[in-house]
């Protein structure tokens, strides 16, 4: 073996996964579907789809406006698949090598796979599927974070090599979930209207689509060919406007997992019937000040609302305690995630109250996210700095307006979430403290270095030593406040549905089944 | 009840009851919810000023959740620990305001266009006849949740976007109702008289007009309230914390089964008030038809 | 009434002329010239108010992690870099031939998106009116029979709570009582009537009783107000019940007879709110109809879909109204088709 490669095989398996983030049986009491039942195959199943999530309109995997990534890996199935813990497995890919320069990402591909249409699955298709997304007319969101490739190149049917630009240790990890992980047919791509292959598109995944309402209903079908199939012969993702109505959807019996629902008192309601499994958590709320222009520009006024910040009492009443307090823009359970980080200001009312006297009294406007949770959130966090003597007002701008904001310095604090798989991703550090950067209220020569340096740093204990010092020159400077894990939920039937109730990153639909009487 | 009015009843028998005894025995179904509105609208605007009701911003996430009858929360708290009690009536201040403000903005412009519309006739009247045809044909969600949108959400924004939406029923009314006073004697007299045309409209038409569109708004006042509620719901109402009927109720919903008084409280508000209008908008009208 | 018509062109020298000139047949062709101008000022304030918005498709679609020079070639891909006035005259003159354009979002046809998802808006509509205009009239007549009377007072009391329960709550406490509760009906979901005639039903109860509750009440509240008022104010009533006719049969056959008109002109003039609570109504049932898709085009942005459902939600009411002013003519031959209010 190549003593300069680094070979990852399998390297984690799926069983300490599922160990490492057993802390999530807050499902509550005995869960019958948690048992090793044996599973068989057939049976249709029903996913609602909710909030966020619940917008599918193309299913064209270099699209925009996407579905969730779940729908997307059950019908092109995944190069390399994302443990809960952020491992890489092999999947439709069975192997990578990096160079030691870091410069070169060598995949071997699965043989003798075939897309659904029956056209070869190949390195030629791979090459194809990167040149289609990494062209800036076709306008990938996945453009931002893989501007580092140069080139992609098939030297024969098994092989792909991704050239790098600059080494990009993120790279591995960060293709899960886009579409630098699904592969379409090519084939199919070429024949197809951009409508039509956004509504029936050809994968080489577990399943097929059988029809498609854009942002209504998605019903696959098993692929037979998969070369691990699925157990379940039809799954139905039913779209779904209001949380409410998800919940009752699975408490009437007509779907058996809901996915996406924000809102958190639901949950406390359907644990008492069903298991709320959490999926893994990617990104971390917090407040961000503009440290450039207006009112927190003044540090001493930063560090005021840090104090006046009960992020446990708000995690408490709003999230019913399930979210875990962050220091650090990497979400728990991710690499280069560290509990704790000097310079983090816990709540102190008087610190908070003894500063705001100081500067003479500060008045500020919180952008808060546009969704219910977000709103309750700025809420919250409005009610406790104005105990600290801080006039705050809200306002929920859309995405668009709040970036114009952003980049008029028009704006004081943004309650949101940031983070991605790895760090240097595309909701990563760079993003959010990044001189310039759409989401940055930071201008800091010394900050931007450290993050670039973490973002291309092969030695992965000397990365995550950087991320912790971006972590702590961030909480130094009081650029942000960090608040806690960003957790979703998705609430599955103890009943109707087998291997569903396991923490994954996403929902992998071919490893799930319903029981045999169904 | 019904032991009231005979206690009332028995002494005035033996007297010639007085004119304002007649006047309340006659207009019952007037007098009556016009009082109790009247109570609504004095707890909504005066009500925190008596009963010194908290901060209904202030959240106290220690107690959230509490049911009624809690010490120091009558009504209870909701998800964020604020007393629901003052909510309610900060809220109903906020809802009452959006309705009228929205009504008094529909019925003027509608009234003033209306009332040219109809008088002018001609042109003019196809012109905006048409004009109010888009408008009632626009589907009005798509016009709120635009203007909204646009205008960002805030208690402002809500009551033009209502006000404007309200525009065209006024404007159809008061069309009508010109139409009809204009071949009126004291109208063409006033027109034979050499009096200008916007004296005409000011002085003898808008007057005439006036009670009939009055009689509208307060039927009306009761949809803008439901429309607010709805707008909550679409993320395009009253913006947070400020609170409100429609957006305590479009909170509520979300606790429909865990807490449902949270969706109770201001509902209950909601119909009492609605139903308020709507009965003495009824007796309203029925004086009007008979005059 | 057409056969009246049908004497009149007796030398039969051109049925194309005669049929021209048949009053209802003008009154059509009126009306449908007449909503040329109003889809013109309706698209247009449509295309002008979404422009207006901040920000733009591009950057929607892109989240939050997108780069200017990422927006920037997504707008050029969408043809959002053109000015607004040659976007607009390419949608306009596309959409005269029929062609609503392509969704920004997914390219689908927007014609073949709201002519795929317009029957089950086109179905809700149409039971919702149907069941509250009927409810309406059976509960104002019994209402009506003896105003202030206990049935009378109940009846009231449950069309104010209609009026005032906002339909968003109302949904959810009908699924949380017959789907979660009772599993009598569907929570959510639509079935098409192609599939099973049943499942169709059962997916549209709901749906329906929540989209027609508020409308009736409305209706109900119009129908008895004006039943009092004429029987206690009409002549022909006085006439009527001198001649000895019953209580009932003078309320049913000659008071509703006349009333109805009234009803019939509240019908017209609801369409425009009804239109926009079948988005609400289709969100909480997840119903494929084109009140929910415009929720969506909304949020994203999607100029060509929210306008092509406009178009389309413009034509229904502008058809809706002159159904209205037809079946007035059919239920009144005094009212001539040519002197419109």
């Amino acid at each position: 073996m190549n003593k300069f490669s680094r070979i990852a095989l399998g390297a984690v398996s799926m069983l300490t996964a599922a160990a490492l983030l057993s802390a999530c049986t807050q499902g509550g009491g005995a869960s019958s579907s948690s048992s090793p039942a044996a599973q068989v195959a057939g049976g249709s199943l029903t996913v609602v789809v909710t909030g966020g999530n619940g917008t599918m309109t193309t299913l064209d995997p270099i699209a925009p406006a996407n579905p969730n990534s779940d729908m997307k890996n059950a019908i092109f199935g995944e190069l390399f698949h994302l443990g809960a813990n952020a491992e890489i497995q092999p999947s439709l890919a069975t192997g990578y090598t990096v160079s030691p320069d870091g410069l070169t990402v060598t995949y071997k591909l699965r043989t003798g796979v075939t897309f659904s249409d029956g056209t070869p699955f190949n390195a030629a298709a791979v090459k194809a599927a990167y040149d289609r997304a990494l062209n800036p007319a076709n306008g990938c969101p996945c453009l931002s974070t893989f501007a580092t490739i140069a080139s992609t190149a098939a030297p024969d049917d098994s092989t792909v090599v991704v050239t790098l630009k600059k080494p990009s240790p993120a790279f591995m990890v960060s293709i899960s979930g886009t579409a630098m992980n699904w592969i379409p047919s090519p084939t199919a791509e070429a024949a197809m209207s951009p409508a039509d292959f956004g509504a029936k598109p050809v994968g080489a995944g577990p399943f097929t689509v059988t029809s498609f309402d854009s942002n209504q209903k998605l019903v696959l079908a098993k692929n037979p060919k998969y070369y691990d199939p699925a157990y379940l012969d039809t799954l139905t993702f039913q779209s779904i406007g209001t949380d409410q109505s998800a919940l009752a959807s699975i408490q009437s019996g007509q779907a058996q997992v809901v996915e996406g629902i924000t809102t958190f008192p639901l949950f406390t309601q359907a644990k008492a019937q069903f298991d709320v499994v959490p999926t893994a958590s990617t990104s971390v709320w917090l407040n961000q000040f503009n440290t450039i222009s207006g009112p927190m520009s003044n540090p001493l006024a930063r560090q005021a609302l840090r104090y006046a910040t009960d992020a446990q009492g708000i995690n408490n009443a709003i999230f019913e305690g399930q979210n875990t307090i962050a220091n650090m823009g990497v979400a728990q359970g991710l690499p280069f995630y560290q509990a704790t980080v000097p310079g983090f200001l816990g709540y102190d009312l008087a610190k908070a109250t003894a500063l705001v006297t100081q500067i003479g009294g500060l008045s500020i406007e919180i952008m808060e996210t546009t969704s219910t949770v977000g709103q309750k959130v700025a809420e919250a966090l409005a009610a406790q700095w104005t105990k600290a003597g801080v006039k705050v007002t809200l306002v929920a701008p859309s995405l668009a307006d709040k970036q114009a904001k952003i980049k008029a310095g028009s704006w004081d604090v943004s309650t949101a979430f940031m983070g991605s798989i790895d760090p240097a991703g595309s909701l990563g550090y760079n993003s959010f403290f990044g001189s310039g950067q759409p989401n940055s209220g930071t201008k800091d020569a010394t900050l931007d270095t450290l993050i670039q340096s973490a973002a291309s740093e092969l030695d992965q204990t000397k990365r995550a030593d950087l991320y912790k010092q971006v972590a702590q020159k961030i909480n130094d400077n009081s650029d942000a406040g960090f608040l806690f894990s960003n957790q979703t939920f998705n609430i599955v039937s103890r009943t109707g549905v087998v291997n569903a109730s396991q923490p994954v990153r996403w929902m992998d639909w071919a490893k799930v089944s319903v029981p045999a009487s169904k | 009840m019904t032991a009231v009015p005979e206690l009332v009843l028995a002494p005035t028998a033996t007297r010639r009851p007085s004119a304002f005894g007649t006047w309340l025995r006659l207009n019952r179904d007037l007098w009556i919810p016009g009082v109790l509105l009247a109570l609504v609208i004095l707890a909504c605007f005066l009500g925190p000023l008596v009963l010194h009701v908290t901060d209904p911003l202030a959240q106290d996430l220690e107690s959230v959740n509490l049911p009624l009858f809690s010490p120091s929360y009558p009504l209870g708290t909701d998800d964020l620990g604020r007393d629901t009690l003052s909510r309610l009536l900060y809220g109903g201040r906020t809802s009452i305001e959006i309705a009228l403000a929205a009504n008094v903005l529909g019925l003027f412009f509608g009234g003033v266009i209306g009332i040219i519309s109809g008088y002018r006739g001609g042109l003019t009247d196809t012109l905006i006849a048409r004009g109010i045809d888009v408008l009632v044909a626009f589907p009005s969600l798509v016009l709120l949740l635009v203007v909204a949108s646009y205008l960002g959400p805030s208690e402002l924004n809500v009551i033009l976007a209502i006000g404007f939406f309200s525009i065209p029923a006024y404007a159809r009314l008061a069309r009508a109702a010109t139409m009809r006073l204009r071949g009126l004697t004291y109208v063409t007299a006033a027109q034979l008289g050499g009096q200008k045309d916007t004296v005409v409209m000011t002085r003898h038409i808008f007057p005439n007009v006036l009670p009939q569109l009055l009689t509208y708004s307060i039927l009306h006042i009761g949809i803008v309230i439901v429309i607010e509620a709805s707008l909550s719901f679409l993320g395009v109402g009253v913006p947070p914390p400020t609170p409100s009927w429609g957006t305590m109720i479009s909170n509520g919903q979300l606790y429909l089964t865990t807490n449902p008084l949270l969706l109770l409280v201001p509902s209950a508000a909601l119909v009492i008030t609605v139903l308020l209008f709507n009965t003495v908008g009824d007796a309203v009208r029925e004086r009007w038809a008979k005059s | 009434m057409a056969t009246a018509y049908l004497n009149t062109t007796a030398p039969r020298p051109n049925v194309f002329v005669a049929f021209v000139r048949h009053p209802v047949v003008r009154v059509i062709g009126i009306r449908l010239l007449q909503a040329i101008p109003i889809l013109l000022i309706a698209t247009f304030i449509t295309f002008a108010l979404l422009n207006l918005l901040p920000g733009s498709t591009a950057s929607a679609l892109l989240g939050d992690g997108a780069s200017a020079e990422q927006i920037k070639a997504l707008e050029i891909k969408l043809h959002l870099d053109q000015p607004f006035w040659e976007r607009y005259w390419t949608w306009l003159t596309a959409a005269f031939t029929g062609n609503l354009g392509e969704s920004l979002v997914n390219q689908q046809s927007v014609t073949a998106v709201v002519l795929d998802r317009l029957h089950v808006s086109l179905s809700l509509i149409f039971l919702s009116i149907t069941l509250a205009v009927s409810g309406a009239i059976v509960f104002a007549t019994v209402s009506a029979k003896k105003p202030g009377g206990v049935i009378d007072r109940i009846f009231t009391f449950i069309s104010s709570l209609g009026q005032s329960i906002p339909t968003f709550v109302f949904s959810l406490v009908m699924v949380l009582v017959f789907s979660v509760t009772l599993s009598l009906l569907p929570a959510i979901g639509y079935v098409p009537f192609s599939d099973s005639p049943i499942g169709w039903a059962q997916s549209m109860i709901l749906p329906v009783l929540s989209m027609s509750f508020p409308i009736w009440a409305i209706f109900c509240r119009m129908l008895r107000a004006d039943l009092i008022d004429q029987a206690s104010s009409e002549d022909y009533v006085q006439t009527a019940r001198a001649k000895g006719a019953g209580g009932w049969a003078v309320l049913i056959r000659h008071i509703l007879r006349n009333s109805i008109f009234g009803l019939i002109t509240l019908v017209g003039l609801q369409m425009g709110s009804l239109i926009g609570n079948t988005a609400i109504v289709e969100s909480i049932f997840g119903l494929p109809g084109i009140g929910r898709e415009l929720l969506n085009a909304i949020h994203f942005k999607d100029i060509p879909m929210v306008c092509g459902i406009v178009v389309v939600m413009v034509i229904i009411t502008v058809l809706a109204n002159l159904a209205v002013d037809l079946l007035y003519a059919v239920l009144d031959p005094r009212i001539r088709h040519d002197s419109r209010s």
